[in-house]
């Protein structure tokens, strides 16, 4: 190929990648923006990015004295960690099975998991409710985590993952006297750590993130997850106030992007993992 | 009391029947090659007699003990992979130790702080490390042992798999194809320590391989396995010189047996094509047979003047000096493929492509097999 053909090209192909990165990151930008302006300039017709007069602090102070965000913080730690936690303590045995064993059910048990993933996660949500409700679960952290306990996402994927692992090495350890939990937890747990990191980033971006669910379950602020917890902030007289709403609102969102950036190469590693070698 | 007792073993999977009712006796002490081309069942049985398979019918004793019912880990066996099969996230050191540790300590000794804390399992731990170490020197990676698997070369990585095998003692070894991921030179040195460890554990080997010369060099005794049915079992020099069937003389040597149609004369010679061989007295006149003749096993002669009994005649078509031997082939006059003759290499002096040479067999020498491939006795 040439330099006349490619460099317009070259130049072509980033000025729309640089479009669609602003009009994806503009919000995020303006966000900013807004949680450090007064309330004074927010509503000025000129269009300015950094405010004439700092007002960052008494926005970050209103919003967390208006309602407890330290407390939805915590609460979206716990139930993240824990709903992570308990997925994997389901997937990694299930997909052991469903990928190594050989066992009369095997086939059909595999097939209702791929049929798991054709139902929309809303589905289940009424008889979850009604379950939760007449054990007398509602509103606590069980109702936020068991119904998320079993992903069948995650047993699928890590079930991919175990395919990869030779069959010599599982055989090596039944022979080194290894039970078949042991092999899970000593041989396959370790292996799985690439596909794990890549499960782990996923679940817990989107149970930060879940709105539908805490609505339901969630009567009191103090059991509020991140997400619903913005939405109390905003249901608050300082709802108007925007300059504290949207300094909350960067504050729920912080952990998450930090997160990313820091992790950023293992997410991305995580999600090539398909051409990735036992 | 035998070693290992393999009575009557078939495998399918599916439809494809891979081991067709294999019976095998190995001694106590024994070392038992089974040499066999790829896909002929040779892992499937390994595995079956570990217990990492099920078979459709027969039974396995071990010891003297039937072992059908048992799980991999209750048969005391231990077994080295062509892969290896190190744990890729533990080191050396806790790759040999595993075995170890899951038999001398509890589960719950095993768990993170219990481990370090519990005078049961931190001695436990004391005497593991002790044995890792012994086994590790007696392999020569000592030096290795914090390393992980990735860090090692081939060669270092198939030492980790044996000390793996023979630190738990067990009472019988199983080995399949360990030395065919080494380059050439490093197989040769692997063979002796192979047999060494053998002689130092003293307990039956089981040893896998698709390889001849290892077969014939480390072995008390050679299965021939084709097809998932085990052809012959005897010492190697014997497999070699009283090949029991066809397939078994074909398959063992190197450059190949010579083989020719032919059919058993009134006076005990076998008519083939172009000439007439020694060694069918005894066998009833008209028998229709493959005469075999290994390449080392022909006279040489040079005049081209032959048709006298007992000898062919031919051209040479191509030479291969290997310095030490020296391989004519040759086209006969009565046709068919070429023969292949190993000849002293300072023949080369009177050979070229195009010589015309006799060829006869050595008295006694003529392997006759009837057409289905069964080994015919004909000695008078
Ligand atoms: N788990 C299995 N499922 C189906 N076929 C198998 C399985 N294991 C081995 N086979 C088949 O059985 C035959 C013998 O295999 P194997 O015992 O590995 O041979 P070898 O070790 O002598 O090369 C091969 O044709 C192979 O494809
Ligand atoms: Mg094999």
């Amino acid at each position: 190929m040439n330099g006349a053909r490619t460099l317009p090209f070259a130049i072509f192909r980033h000025v729309v990648l640089a479009a669609g990165a602003v009009v994806m990151i503009a919000p995020f930008i303006w966000l900013l923006s807004l949680a450090v302006k007064p309330a004074d300039e927010i509503f000025t017709t000129d269009i300015r990015l950094l405010p004439i007069r700092w007002d960052a602090e008494r926005n970050f102070t209103e919003a967390f004295s208006k309602v407890p965000l330290h407390r939805y913080l915590l609460n979206g730690v716990i139930v993240t960690a824990a709903i992570f936690f308990l997925q994997v303590l389901v997937a990694l045995p299930a997909a052991y099975a469903l990928a190594k064993l050989r066992f009369g059910l095997s086939r059909p048990l595999f097939a209702l998991v791929l049929l798991g993933l054709l139902i929309p996660g809303h589905v289940p949500a009424i008889p979850h409710y009604i379950m939760l409700s007449s054990a007398g679960l509602l509103n606590s952290y069980a109702a936020l985590v068991l119904p998320s306990i079993i992903s069948v996402f995650g047993i699928f994927w890590i079930r991919q993952f175990f395919r990869t692992v030779p069959d010599d090495l599982i055989h090596a350890a039944r022979l080194d006297g290894l039970s078949e939990f042991s092999i899970v937890w000593r041989i396959m747990l370790p292996a799985a750590i690439p596909a794990l990191t890549a499960f782990g980033i996923l679940s817990v971006v989107f149970h930060w993130n879940e709105y539908f669910w805490p609505l339901l379950v969630v009567t009191s602020p103090d059991m509020a997850t991140p997400a619903l917890g913005t939405v109390y902030l905003r249901n608050t007289e300082a709802g108007t106030d925007y300059g504290p709403l949207m300094a909350g609102t960067a504050i729920i969102t912080a952990p998450l992007v930090i997160a990313f950036l820091l992790a950023q190469r293992r997410f991305i590693e995580g999600m090539t993992l398909t051409g990735l070698k036992g | 009391m035998s070693g290992v007792s393999i009575q009557r073993i078939s495998k399918s999977f599916g439809q494809t029947r891979v081991l067709r009712d294999v019976s095998l006796e190995v001694g106590p002490r024994e070392f038992l090659t089974l040499l066999g081309p790829s896909g002929c069942g040779k892992s499937t049985l390994l595995r079956i007699i570990a217990g990492l398979e099920q078979a459709d019918e027969g039974s396995i004793a071990l010891g003297g003990q039937q072992v059908d019912g048992l799980l991999p880990r209750q048969r005391d066996v231990a077994m080295v992979f062509q892969s290896y099969a190190l744990y890729p996230y533990m080191t050396v050191a806790e790759n040999i130790g595993l075995p170890l540790l899951m038999r001398r300590t509890r589960a719950w000794q095993r768990l993170p702080l219990i481990r370090r804390l519990h005078p049961v399992a931190r001695a436990a731990a004391g005497t593991i490390a002790t044995d890792v170490r012994r086994a590790a020197e007696a392999l020569q990676i000592a030096p290795y042992l914090e390393r992980k698997p990735s860090q090692l070369s081939g060669g270092q990585r198939q030492r980790v798999a044996l000390a793996r095998a023979m630190v738990r003692n067990p009472r019988v070894f199983l080995m399949d194809e360990p030395l065919s991921n080494l380059d050439a030179k490093l197989r040769v040195s692997a063979r002796a320590e192979i047999a060494d460890l053998h002689r130092r554990a003293g307990v039956a080997f089981i040893y896998v391989t698709h390889d001849q010369a290892e077969a014939m060099t480390m072995s008390d005794r050679v299965g021939l396995m084709m097809d998932g049915e085990i052809l012959q079992v005897a010492p190697p020099g014997e497999i070699y010189d009283e090949p029991a069937a066809l397939r078994v003389a074909e398959f063992i040597g190197s450059p190949k047996i010579n083989t020719l149609p032919g059919v058993v004369r009134a006076d005990g010679g076998v008519a083939v094509p172009g000439g007439v061989l020694e060694g069918g007295s005894g066998l009833a006149a008209g028998t229709e047979v493959v005469a075999g003749i290994r390449p080392e096993h022909w006279i040489l002669g040079m005049s081209g003047a032959s048709g006298s009994l007992g000898a062919l005649s031919g051209t040479v078509r191509h030479l291969e000096n290997l310095g030490s031997d020296l391989f004519l082939y040759a086209e006969s006059q009565g046709g068919g493929p070429l023969l292949t003759v190993r000849a002293a290499p300072e023949t080369v002096r009177q050979v070229s492509p195009g010589t015309a040479v006799a060829l006869k067999p050595r008295p006694g020498r003529v392997l006759l097999f009837d057409r289905s491939g069964q080994r015919l006795r004909a000695r008078p």
